[in-house]
């Protein structure tokens, strides 16, 4: 075997597999909905992020107001 | 750490890549089917002549586009965008290349096993073919992957040094270097293997 096999084998690693459309288009699929899936994931973390502030700047608001901190 | 981080030299961005470029920036999903289309050829053939697996080239292909949003961050525009996402491609393939080397592996245990049983003059040839095949691909296995990457850029794609160090974002020196020990490694393992 020499370096030329090799690089042949190589250069065929593309060519062996024939007709690449319906893989192209099946990992196209796959790239948009695992962008769809991380943008979601994204808005979800967004979303929650806003609660958890709301929430904390209205318990903070609510023991200003009353004077729990005050007392604290 | 990245493998390598893709830092071009060398303007030849097209205005369209450039528009795509912005476009990506702004996190536009459609920008990124759009470079799809333009590029997945070239991504496809990289992966498949880096790990030698057709399903390892297809997961490498899905990570590089991806991570393409996030990636062009670093994209400073003046190389080509081809040639930035073959580093994307390269730096998501270390992983590819492991599971690669196992199913390989795998066959050639199989194969070992089929010998003893195979009777036809037609199935004997391709199982011979197989064989030659898998070690030709376990000596490139063998390579640290800079060398492996840098091996089947210069030598299968046959692209410059030049070309070459902008993609892997390395010296031309480094890569003419990493190249010498490829080819000096493979040769023995080859001469080695007959």
């Amino acid at each position: 075997m020499s370096l030329d096999d090799l690089l042949g084998a190589i250069r065929s690693a593309d060519a062996d597999t024939g007709d690449d459309s319906d893989l192209a288009a099946a990992t196209r699929l796959r790239v948009a909905r695992s962008l769809e899936t991380r943008a979601r994931g994204r808005h979800q973390v967004v979303g929650l992020a806003t609660a958890a502030g709301i929430l904390l700047a209205g318990t903070v608001s609510w023991a200003l107001a009353t004077g729990h901190i005050a007392a604290l | 750490m990245p493998l390598m981080a893709p830092a071009l030299t060398g303007s030849n961005d097209t205005p369209a890549d450039t528009d795509l470029v912005t476009r990506l920036r702004a996190g536009e999903r459609a920008a990124v089917e759009e470079v799809y289309v333009a590029h997945h050829a070239a991504i496809r053939g990289f992966a498949r002549r880096l790990v030698g697996d057709t399903a390892a080239a297809e997961d490498i292909v899905h990570e590089t586009f991806v991570a393409l949003p996030r990636a062009v961050r670093r994209f400073r525009g003046d190389g080509s965008l081809r040639a930035f996402l073959i580093g994307v491609a390269a730096n998501h393939s270390r992983r590819h290349i492991r599971s690669a080397m196992r199913r390989r592996r795998a066959t050639e245990r199989l194969a070992a096993r089929e010998e003893v049983s195979v009777r036809t003059v037609d199935a004997t040839s391709q199982l011979i073919n197989r064989q030659l095949a898998n070690r030709l691909w376990a000596a490139l296995d063998a390579l640290p992957i800079e060398q492996r990457v840098v091996f089947v850029l210069c030598e299968a794609e046959q692209r410059t040094s030049v070309e070459v160090a902008a993609i892997v974002g390395a010296p031309e020196g480094t890569v003419r270097t990493r190249l010498f020990h490829a080819k000096r490694k493979l040769r023995e393992m080859l001469e080695d293997a007959t």
